[in-house]
């Protein structure tokens, strides 16, 4: 490649920017540390208002290989095939991921392929803007449409059992599983 | 080029490289040329063969992956050759043919390829520099060689003809997708990522 070409290297950690001060980087933490102890180590992600420290924490973080993708269902597609490739992957994403991603969430699911879905903005309680309107309204109907599980996370302290329990269904199942996470969990009021 | 004088090409090269197709008339000809082994999976619904080969490709750094595509499919998807220029995977490559049409449908149904849209140019200014345009089979089989060995990421669109028309050597073939992908998925395991 050219001297001036610039590649993103997914497998080195970076510095973390400026951490804004309305989230909440201990939640965030172990959100990251939980899905680091049942073996994932592949994430995708496109940028989110929610999930903002998450992901900030997953490209910063050399022992994820993290790629930015440049839409969802181009992003689950990916990780479904690294999963193919022999490693735990998750996505994290807002829930226009999962409107916009109903073809490749059906392949994934008739092809068998377990894959971690981490969204926002879905219809739960403590969505305040009305410009998320269409991405609240497709997120659960898509998941439910495909008969894709999911848990709809309501307390910080349960995301080690929760992620736990999410990667036995979907290794076990071979199945994608969601975790819808609201605002409250990472946004500090 | 004929387009099954290319796939017959590209399928003499391969070898066992696991490959993603997408729809069309291609991935009936391949499945013609190569059977019904557990190397390829076939039909991958547009525009995913190619993302879902760059996963792989990450996953497994010591193996070649290929995605074969049409240019129907790679519009669909331009934004993943943004992902894979930024991510580099070395050992990816993704063959486009490039019909000029969605020729299922009959070559009148022509794809924005026929009015100017140039993939290898696209390619190209999204920073991937190993990006090769073929018109002839002469120009493939001095191309596919390192295409499928040495570093990349490799882009080449092969311009073949719209041929809508079932070739002799055409079989209709319609596996199971769920028995097909674990199939794929267990050769993957079996390989171990050489």
């Amino acid at each position: 490649m050219s001297a001036n070409a610039k590649t993103d290297s997914p497998t080195q950690s970076r510095p973390a920017t400026k951490r804004a001060s309305h989230f909440r980087y201990d939640v965030a933490g172990s959100f990251v540390d939980s899905l680091k102890t049942n073996g994932v180590t592949y994430s995708v992600l496109l940028p989110d208002s929610v999930l903002h420290p998450i992901n900030e924490l997953l490209l910063a973080d050399a022992d994820v290989q993290t790629v930015v993708c440049s839409r969802e269902d181009e992003g689950i597609a990916i990780a479904v095939g690294a999963g193919w490739g022999g490693r735990r992957s998750a996505i994290s994403m807002e829930g226009s991921a999962i409107g916009m991603s109903g073809l490749i969430l059906a392949r994934a699911v008739i092809q068998r392929s377990p894959t971690l879905i981490i969204a926002s903005h879905s219809s739960v309680l403590g969505e305040k803007f009305g410009y998320h309107a269409a991405t609240r309204a497709v997120t659960q109907p898509v998941l439910d449409a495909l008969r894709i599980p999911y848990h709809v996370l309501r307390d910080p302290e349960e995301i080690p059992h929760v992620i736990k329990q999410i990667i036995r269904t979907m290794e076990g199942q071979k199945t994608p599983v969601a975790i819808l996470v609201p605002p409250f969990i990472l946004v500090s009021d | 080029m004929k387009r099954p004088d290319f796939i017959e090409l590209f399928a003499r090269h391969r070898g066992d490289i696991p490959t993603i197709t997408g729809p069309g008339l291609m991935t009936r000809e391949l499945f013609a040329v190569t059977g019904d082994g557990d190397t390829v999976l076939y039909n991958m619904e547009m525009p995913y063969a190619t993302p879902m080969c760059m996963g792989l490709a990450m996953a497994r750094p010591q193996q070649r992956i290929v995605a074969l595509e049409g240019d129907g499919s790679l519009i669909m998807a331009l934004g993943v050759l943004t992902t894979i220029a930024r991510y580099h995977p070395e050992n990816l490559t993704l063959i486009v043919l490039d019909n000029e049409s969605y020729s299922t449908f009959g070559a009148d149904m022509v794809s924005a390829t026929a009015t100017g849209v140039d993939l290898a140019a696209v390619a190209r200014g999204c920073g991937i520099e190993k990006v090769v345009t073929v018109t002839t089979l002469d120009q493939a089989e001095q191309v596919m060689g390192p295409a499928l060995k040495e570093p990349g990421p490799w882009v080449i669109v092969a311009k073949v003809d719209s041929q809508s028309e079932p070739d002799p050597r055409f079989v209709r073939n319609s596996p199971d997708v769920t028995e097909q992908s674990l199939d794929f998925s267990r050769m993957l395991r079996r390989s171990n990522g050489q």
